[in-house]
């Protein structure tokens, strides 16, 4: 639609809408920077303001356990090492499924299936197959001698954030596989042909030819993926709750175990615009890109 | 060299199908089992098997309630973000280039802001209000945070409206609502549709807001009840493997009917239109 002449007296168009986003999106950031500057809780009688006090507080006694800092660099860990595999898998997966072969369509509709479940779902699902009682990756496990006597995955500082990284992967590698293999697909066919009569080997036509290509299709799915899993909660809640010893808590686990568990809310509100502000920033080139699309 | 090729692809295939069914497999079938054969180590496949489970999840667990919340608050939601967002992206389509630019802009910022920055001002808000433990107060909160994607992705269904279809409305003396319902909202259907599947999901499966907003039965959403299960009876996978398959039977049938709009919607932006 090429802008039609733009007719008076419809602006109430957008009221509904905007009332809605305004009062549940914009106001409660307001709300929340006040807040922040304050020393509210729902638990004292008494609030003083603070002014930037609390976002002293976070960064300065943040690397404690359980601080914001140390938080943040768990949050850091789970996002860098859970994209990484979710895009290696994914983009494998990805061109596994480029080439038809007689179950294409079944593999394809079973990578969706894991996008349509609630994280929820996943996390309960994989603390259940990790269970140390009854699990069954123990049991195959043991069955092909990797572990020797049934393991406690959740008790150990090593294994707990591991846990939430299958969970993860578990989840949205299929997103990954989707979002680069409709990139694979919106590629030029003659530059493969091409290259394949020029007597390219597989490796070459991939490191070469495919990758380059589809890269800037690679890097916004990384984004995407990046911003979804540095505010990772609910798996995380189901599964380890931040445990042990605060090792799996997220910052997402910290302001709500602040904020709603213990009432700081002025504490969790500086946190929480603190995550804010880092997904804006992790999102940036994407929202440049998405603007280029919409014009 | 062919056949081994062959029997590679089957392998994987195998591999992934494993991978991705098994855990799901493993669940329907510990939610059909009895208590001794759930707790038991080794696990083998021995029956009996019963469906009282389900009927212990649905009925004394009170499951029921939940899904039934969750198909309230989702399904309301969900219509009322399509309407105000088909009406927001049509008056925004008719804006002057540059202030439809700053509409987007204001639109692509919004739909970026996470979920945790807002349930602490909003629990705030509402616990000052008396909206909390409300299935209105929930549901308004998933308009608010559907709208953006929605507005997002009707103003790109409306970019393929031709404009003399808008023309000839006005010239017969189409209101805008008249033009919303009768003229846009037809056309656009596939859309209305692909925007309607993904933004129901999406609140489905929500969980954040709603554990926090929301616990009782009169309120709580499916996510919130499988979380009090788990926590409550952590032992007795019997009961949560059945929640979670009743949970995720309703997502499951949306993507088996609409599995191409969830695939186009989940891929906007791999590939320029």
């Amino acid at each position: 639609m090429a802008y039609p002449i733009p007719r008076r007296g419809e602006g109430w168009l957008l009221a509904p809408a905007g009332a809605v986003v305004g009062l549940l999106l914009l106001a409660p950031l307001v709300v929340s920077f006040a807040l922040s500057l304050t020393s509210f809780s729902l638990l004292q009688n008494t609030t003083i303001f603070l002014g930037l006090k609390n976002y002293g507080t976070l960064l300065a006694h943040g690397m404690a356990l359980g601080g914001f800092l140390s938080d943040l660099l768990i949050t850091l860990r789970f996002t860098v090492v859970s994209v990484l595999i979710e895009t290696v898998l994914g983009f494998a997966l990805a061109l596994f499924l480029s080439r038809k072969f007689s179950l294409t369509g079944w593999l394809r509709t079973l990578v969706t299936v894991p996008l349509m479940i609630a994280p929820v779902v996943s996390g309960l699902q994989w603390k259940y197959l990790f269970d140390p009682q009854v699990g069954m990756v123990n049991y195959l496990f043991q069955v092909l001698h990797i572990i020797k006597e049934p393991q406690n995955w959740f008790s150990s500082t090593g294994s707990a954030w591991l846990l939430i990284v299958v969970a993860d992967v578990w989840q949205t590698t299929g997103f990954m596989t989707l979002f680069i293999l409709a990139g694979l697909q919106s590629l030029p066919r003659d530059v493969f042909e091409a290259a394949n009569i020029d007597g390219a080997n597989a490796w070459l036509r991939l490191v070469r030819i495919k990758l380059p290509l589809v890269w800037p299709v690679l890097a916004s799915a990384v984004v995407l993926r990046a911003m979804d899993a540095f505010r990772i909660f609910d798996i995380a809640y189901v599964l380890t709750d931040g445990g042990p010893l605060y090792s799996t808590e997220t910052v997402s686990l910290f302001t709500y175990r602040v904020g709603l568990a213990q009432f700081n809310m002025a504490l969790a509100s500086a946190s929480s615009l603190l995550v804010l502000v880092a997904v804006i920033l992790i999102s940036m080139p994407l929202m440049r890109n998405l603007m280029e699309d919409a014009s | 060299m062919k056949a081994r090729l062959a029997a590679g692809r089957y392998f994987l295939a195998a591999v992934v199908t494993f991978w991705i069914g098994g855990p799901l497999l493993w669940i329907a079938f510990t939610s059909l089992r009895i208590p001794l054969r759930v707790s038991q180590y080794p696990p083998t496949l021995e029956g009996p098997f019963t469906s009282k489970n389900y009927s212990h999840v649905l009925g004394s667990l009170q499951l029921a309630d939940y899904l039934r919340n969750s198909l309230v608050v989702d399904g309301a939601a969900t219509l009322l973000a399509l309407a105000l967002g088909l009406a927001a992206a049509y008056r925004i389509s008719l804006s002057a280039p540059k202030n439809a630019r700053r509409f987007q802009w204001a639109v692509l910022v919004a739909r970026m802001v996470p979920p945790v920055a807002l349930i602490v001002p909003i629990y705030f808000i509402y616990n000052s209000v008396g909206l909390l433990n409300s299935r209105v107060g929930l549901g308004l909160v998933y308009v608010a945070t559907s709208l953006p994607l929605a507005i997002w992705m009707l103003s790109a269904y409306l970019r393929q409206v031709p404009a003399e279809v808008l023309q000839a409305a006005w010239v017969d003396g189409a209101g805008p609502l008249q033009l919303l319902w009768s003229v846009l909202a037809p056309m656009m259907l596939p859309g209305l549709v692909a925007v309607g599947v993904l933004t129901f999901l999406a609140n489905w499966n929500e969980f954040m807001m709603a554990v926090t907003l929301t616990s009782s039965t009169q309120s709580a959403t499916a996510p919130v009840a499988l979380v009090q299960l788990d926590q409550e009876y952590g032992v007795a996978w019997q009961y949560l493997s059945a929640a979670v398959v009743l949970s995720i039977v309703v997502p499951v049938i949306i993507g088996a009917i609409s599995q191409r709009h969830i695939v186009s919607g989940i891929t906007t932006g791999a590939t320029k239109q």
